[in-house]
């Protein structure tokens, strides 16, 4: 009787270990913890440079006066104020840290730099499950979310007009994407995208 | 991914429950909380100390000092970082953008322990073990996600010390390098996964 009671006495021990740890785990321990995210803190700034491109002997630049805008149906027209004006002096000023001095003519240029806005409008949805009647083996049902959220893409190209055909590949490429806010400064959003563009940029800055 | 969170805390409950009833000088049953410090290429992809782990192990004695058993484990890794990321493409490229990086990993292994009598009544104790990690990685930069879940082969050395607080029950202390011989990051990358574990625990039944 005495064994029999220490027996119990260690599983109910046991089970009440067992259960404070597994609160414990499933309070402290989760798969994806982690702050929200802004919608600045969506903007992702990605650039690529041409294999074997030297920037040493580009002094010069012409810079398009206007920002591309393509619709969602393929059109293209001029970016309107203020937001063109924001991407082109972000492009001014950086290219002026690094030396480049723009010029007039794009003939007189040793590169050609021009900028593509576009927006785009997204889709999601996922289901919540409701786990108690999946336990109990029926089918269960969930609880159906959908949303739409839009997004901004810029890009920057950069191209040496002296090289024509197939070779004609740009010699660096900047794309910045993130979460349209009416809530945050797109002026603020804009420059600092293009400024860490040219940032993580630095080869175009060698040799000036 | 949370389907596979409750399965794996309702076989760790089931089992322990299974482990009241053995017998109390054959197996034993250990239960700890785990810190995980990155090291090598996880280090690189996650350098974030994780204070969010949990094992669970069984082992039954061979001989006085030998035992073996098994053990299920769970880490978590996070990290938030800005960096710069390098590319490494045909075209040289770079990424910058919010990241939140996470490792989940879940050895699950087999292992053999031997022991050593330290003072009149702790012990020592030294194993290896073996079999491999379920490692679920998922790195977010912006609205874009990259996510790999794959099975990892590998290994895990540890040793201890055994301290008895009551008849029933003794703490345990764990030291324990994890390393997976094969891996590879969301985006694509091969790597080797390892990282070091300090745990503090509770075995039910003395050793």
């Amino acid at each position: 009787m005495e064994k029999f009671t220490k027996q119990k006495r260690a599983r109910w021990w046991l089970v009440s270990t067992l259960i404070l740890m597994m609160g414990f785990v499933l309070w402290l321990v989760s798969c994806y913890p982690g702050e929200p995210l802004s919608p600045s803190d969506t903007d992702v700034i990605t650039t690529f440079m041409k294999k074997g491109a030297s920037f040493a002997d580009k002094k010069t630049y012409a810079l398009s006066d206007t920002v591309a805008y393509l619709d969602e149906d393929n059109h293209v027209s001029p970016l309107g104020p203020p937001t063109n004006n924001y991407i082109l002096d972000a492009i001014q000023n950086n290219m002026q840290k690094y030396g480049y001095n723009r010029v007039n003519n794009p003939n007189d240029a040793d590169v050609l730099v021009a900028a593509l806005a576009t927006k785009s409008q997204w889709s999601a949805g996922t289901c919540y499950p409701w786990y108690w009647d999946w336990w109990w083996g029926s089918p269960g049902w969930c609880y159906p979310v959908s949303y739409t959220y839009d997004t901004g893409t810029i890009v920057i190209v950069m191209v040496d007009p002296t090289i024509v055909g197939e070779k004609a590949t740009p010699l660096w490429i900047a794309a910045m994407n993130g979460l349209i806010d009416n809530n945050t400064s797109t002026r603020d959003r804009i420059t600092r995208a293009i400024d860490q563009a040219f940032a993580q940029s630095p080869y175009l800055g060698e040799g000036k | 991914m949370k389907k596979q969170i409750i399965w794996f805390i309702g076989l760790c409950v089931f089992l322990g429950f299974f482990a009241t009833a053995g017998n109390a000088q054959n197996w034993y049953g250990i239960i700890s909380y785990q810190i995980g410090f990155p090291s090598g290429d996880t280090k690189d992809f996650v350098d974030a100390t994780s204070f969010r782990g949990f094992g669970m192990g069984f082992r039954k004695t061979l001989d006085s000092y030998t035992t073996v058993g098994f053990t299920l484990d769970w880490n978590v890794f996070y990290e938030r970082t800005r960096e710069t990321v390098q590319l490494e493409t045909e075209n040289p490229g770079a990424i910058t953008g919010v990241q939140d990086r996470y490792l989940n990993s879940f050895p699950i292994m087999l292992n053999i322990h031997r022991y050593f009598a330290v003072g009149k009544n702790n012990k020592m104790f030294v194993g290896l073990n073996g079999g491999g990690y379920l490692m679920t990685q998922r790195m977010g930069i912006g609205i874009f996600e990259f996510q790999n879940d794959e099975w990892e082969w590998g290994i895990a050395p540890e040793a201890g010390v055994i301290i008895p607080i009551s008849l029933n029950a003794s703490l345990v202390l764990t030291g324990r390098y994890n390393y997976a011989f094969t891996g590879e990051l969301p985006t694509g990358a091969e790597v080797n996964h390892q990282y070091w574990n300090i745990g503090i625990g509770i075995a039910w039944q003395q050793f």
